[in-house]
């Protein structure tokens, strides 16, 4: 399996009104070529971040540094001019709230022509015949009277729609879907997910699935990283991560899920996340760990292999280290 | 509620309110400690014909009647007359009524212009030196007193540099030399449309000072209205999705951004225009232009009071009118309130 | 507002260099006010004596802001004028609130009624071009000072009682609210123990923000002749008076006119950052 994008040792800082906030402290992931990756964690933990950092659409009070290899080119190093061919392009975003995502006072067809307007070089008509190509093939075929109407005049559903539709047109190589079904109901979810796996399918493509949701991960993803305030803690296959979690935070994650199998007790993480403007030193989760010995508090651990298809930053699990039981 | 429906209760409620502007103005209007007859009866009045005014100008009845009267010759169109020129009110009104429109115009123009482009350039380049200088430059421009600072201008241009005109509208000799043909009554519009070359250069160049000085009040609030509806859409997630699809930034700030902070910027441009109503009061007395705060500062200072109540109730309506259509303008551009 | 709130404010106020600005000029015109006679190289003159040998002398070390027509010291004069300015300002903003904070808390306690009467008053008020209205009442009541601050404040009040009744309503429907009513309360004590208290500061800081535009609307009516009558030293009246020896003795209205802008622009310089701070809609900015 080929690399389609790689992230490595990503740094990212906030200057606030407080101080600097260490928002991403090393973020090491690669994504190969179509493969759906999972990027879980609790809100804040810096995972939305991850995915503007990779089109570069931070506010300018952020300071980023690493790398971010896309198709062999580092995006970090790339001008404003040259990002603007990537976005939209080669990597797609869809977001977490369709209705406040396309913008209230535009017609559906102006704001899909204009974007399709701008790396296909078309005219007017043609691409008004591709929005609605693409209106279709995202399941929406009234087609005439979605281009026409506002977006307050549709559902939640079909706006998602909508944007997965924009998303598609130019077949990019990378989709980030930011947690794409969180503000739609239960049964539109299922929906909109399949659909953006059979889209995948179709085009080949690859998805950054960023959620909150473990159930949307088992039922969607190939490989999942898991992530703690702005480090990413553990990466496995799918199946591997929910049989066989290693780091004590994916355990407290996993721990937490309802399960209705079986009836055991929940048990919800002891502590609340830190504050990044101030973040723990050593590991950023020790303060919650039920497993921390001096060394967690010292040094940071780094995210190494532990089996073929599964990697863990854990001292528990370094050489320094032992097993949990 | 639909368009037409909110329209009509809009406009029995602007009714209503001039209405009760009218029942005001006349109310506090007679309370004046004056003497009208006298007045209009001109210099070294005889009793008779001070009695002769007062049965005229229906002195003797009581207030309440007076009213009426009044309210019946409102009705037909008639302003009364008035005490200091003898002219009737709204002869005088209209006349002077162009003159204001005109510097209004120029005036708003040149305001909504400048506080666009400024108060989207500092939203964009939010905390720059540039926007720093822009927000010191809005904040004067709503500190300044219009009268205090026409006659700074004046000093400068005038005096000074020797560029442009002290005061007035136009320069009587040109006038004379070049006829103009008034059709609107706005001498830039009507001499443009004639060709009269002459009349038009000397009209615009008469303009700038007062226009520029009756502008700065507007031009303030537009800039930081703009701005600060500009950095609020800019935060917004539409805005993040155009620019994840690589519109350009050009495009962002001027096409879909633009559009959604203009529609509660309209807001103060409603404001702004019902300042200038009332700022050319101050400018037209300094730049001696021929208009409708000059004819009412007269009027005050005279105790006119059928020319004060006509030209409180011309601005008020006007006032109420403007606000109207500015609501109006804001549901068109807004989908979501228009339903 | 709470204790540690002022202070957080405050020290936004300071960090910024324009709110800080304009703080200093404000503190500034208190001083000058304060202690004119003592500052003033002039003082009689200030108060009216004329000194006819010194007419419309231009600036000098002697008088560093020339002299008027009357000979009398400009310097001396702007420096008296603070006073004039300050009073109305202070006047005018807490007479509007006088009248309109009682009305707004019982349009919007009330409700019914009450409340459509008070707004629909309102908004007839507000529906009078600003300043018209004070030039209206003023030329009812006579020309002076106290005559031109009641005309100002009674423009004035509405906005105050739009303020207060949107804060009212939304204060009765907290709990705390509920639960004293549901303990048989008076209405009365309900407004003063619960719905003032909460209410006020938006509206005080509005009214401080407004001081500016009183001083602005204030000068407007001196320099018409509605408002202080020489020999007072007022600055719009000032300017009023040097309007026509502007061309050849600039000084004269000048200086007094640079005055009133500079202590307005400062109210609107703090005033600005407080707006930004207070409103909710831009407050996450600082967040």
């Amino acid at each position: 399996m080929s690399v389609l994008l790689s992230i490595e040792d990503l740094h990212l800082n906030f200057r606030t009104f407080w101080g600097t906030a260490y928002v991403l402290d090393g973020v090491n992931l690669k994504i190969n070529r179509d493969e759906v990756f999972g990027l879980v964690g609790e809100t804040g933990c810096g995972k939305s971040v991850t995915s503007m950092s990779i089109l570069r659409l931070l506010p300018s009070n952020a300071e980023l540094s690493g790398k971010i290899i896309f198709e062999g080119k580092n995006l970090l190093e790339l001008s404003e001019k040259e990002m603007r061919e990537i976005r939209g392009k080669k990597i797609s975003m869809i977001f977490q709230d369709p209705m406040s995502s396309l913008n209230p006072l535009f017609k559906i067809k102006t704001q899909m022509v204009d974007i399709i307007q701008l790396h296909h070089h078309i005219d007017k008509e043609e691409a008004l015949k591709k929005a609605k190509e693409l209106l279709k093939a995202v399941n929406l075929p009234d087609t005439h009277r979605i281009l026409e109407s506002y977006p307050h005049q549709l559902s939640g559903g079909m706006r998602q729609r909508i944007m997965i539709a924009m998303a598609l047109s130019f077949e990019p190589s990378l989709l980030i879907a930011d947690e794409p079904t969180t503000a739609l109901d239960v049964t539109i979810q299922k929906q909109i997910l399949n659909l953006i796996l059979e889209l995948k399918e179709k085009y080949h493509f690859s998805v950054l699935l960023i959620t909150h949701d473990l159930g949307v991960v088992a039922e969607t993803c190939d490989r999942v990283g898991v992530m703690y305030a702005g480090n990413i803690v553990e990466v496995a296959d799918v199946h591997e991560l929910f049989e066989n979690p290693k780091h004590p935070y994916t355990q407290g994650l996993l721990a937490a899920i309802p399960d209705p199998r079986y009836k055991k007790p929940l048990k919800p993480l002891r502590g609340n996340v830190p504050s990044l403007l101030n973040p723990p030193k050593g590991c950023r989760f020790h303060p919650r760990c039920d497993y921390a010995k001096p060394i967690c508090k010292e040094k940071k651990p780094q995210l190494i292999s532990y089996s073929e298809n599964h990697a863990v930053a854990c001292h528990l699990f370094s050489s320094q280290g032992g097993d949990i039981e | 509620m639909k368009l037409w429906e909110y329209i009509i209760y809009r406009l029995i409620l602007a009714f209503v309110v001039i209405f009760f502007v009218i029942v005001i103005v006349f109310f506090v209007s007679h309370v004046i400690p004056s003497n009208p007859a006298a007045l209009w009866a001109g210099a070294h009045p005889t009793p008779e014909e001070i009695e002769k005014a007062k049965e005229m100008l229906h002195l003797n009845d009581p207030l309440i009647v007076q009213f009426y009267y009044y309210l019946s010759d409102l009705l037909h169109g008639d302003l009364g007359v008035s005490i200091r020129t003898h002219n009737p009110v709204l002869e005088d009104i209209s006349k002077a009524f162009t003159a204001t429109l005109e510097l209004i115009i120029v005036a708003e123009f040149f305001a909504i212009i400048v506080g666009i482009a400024l108060g989207v350039y500092s939203a964009v380049k939010k905390n720059s030196w540039v926007d720093n200088l822009s927000r010191l430059f809005a904040i004067s421009g709503v500190s300044l007193p219009a009268f205090w600072f026409g006659m700074i201008l004046q000093l400068l241009f005038f005096k000074q540099l020797g560029w442009l005109p002290l005061s007035g509208r136009v320069d009587t000799v040109v006038m004379l030399e070049h006829p103009l043909h008034v059709i609107t009554g706005l001498y830039i519009f009507d001499s443009l449309i004639t060709g009269n070359w002459a009349v038009f250069k000397n009209a615009i160049w008469h303009i700038i000072l007062p226009a520029a000085t009756l502008a700065m009040y507007p031009v303030g609030l537009i800039t930081r209205q703009v701005r600060s509806m500009m950095i609020e859409v800019l935060q917004e997630n539409y805005i993040r999705t155009a620019r994840a699809y690589g519109v350009p930034n050009w495009k962002i700030y001027m096409k879909y951004a633009l559009k959604n902070a203009i529609a509660p910027a309209l807001i103060v441009v409603g404001l702004s225009l019902a300042y200038t109503l009332v700022g050319a009061f101050l400018v037209e007395i300094i730049f001696n232009w021929p208009g409708l705060g000059r004819y009412a500062t007269y009027a005050i200072l005279s105790m006119d009071y059928p020319a004060i109540i006509g030209v409180v109730i011309i601005a008020a309506s006007a006032y109420v009118f403007i606000n109207l259509i500015v609501d109006l303008i804001q549901m068109y551009l807004d989908p979501r309130i228009r339903v | 507002m709470k204790k540690e709130e002022i202070i957080r404010v405050m020290k936004i106020l300071v960090r910024n260099k324009l709110s800080l600005l304009g703080l200093i000029i404000i503190i500034g015109l208190v001083i000058t006010a304060l202690f004119a006679p003592w500052l003033a190289p002039y003082p009689e003159q200030a108060k009216g004596e004329p000194n006819l040998e010194e007419k419309l002398q231009p600036p000098s070390s002697k008088h560093w802001f020339g002299t008027d027509y009357m000979g009398r010291d400009v310097l001396s004069r702007v420096i008296y004028g603070a006073r004039i300015s300050l009073i109305v300002a202070v006047a005018v903003v807490s007479l509007g609130l006088l009248i309109g904070v009682p009305l707004g808390l019982l349009a919007g306690f009330k409700g019914g009624a009450v409340d459509i009467i008070i707004m629909r008053i309102t908004d007839i008020f507000l529906s009078f071009p600003p300043l018209l209205l004070a030039l209206l009442i003023s030329v009812t009541l006579g020309r002076g000072l106290e005559n031109a601050i009641i005309a100002l404040a009674v423009s004035w009040w509405p906005w105050y009682t739009r303020l207060i009744r949107g804060m009212a309503i939304s204060i009765k429907e907290k709990p705390y609210v509920e639960v004293a009513k549901s303990l048989g309360i008076s209405n009365w004590k309900i407004i003063a123990r619960h719905i003032l208290p909460n209410a006020i500061s938006p509206v005080i800081v509005q009214g401080t923000m407004d001081m500016g535009s009183a001083i602005l609307e204030a000068s407007a009516l001196s320099f018409l002749g509605l408002g202080v009558q020489p020999p007072t030293a007022d600055w719009g009246l000032m300017v009023s008076q040097g309007k026509d020896y502007l061309l050849n003795f600039w000084w004269y209205p000048t200086f007094p006119g640079l005055a009133i802008f500079i202590t307005v622009v400062a109210f609107n310089l703090v005033g600005d950052t407080l707006r930004e701070i207070l409103d909710p809609r831009l407050r996450r900015r600082f967040l």
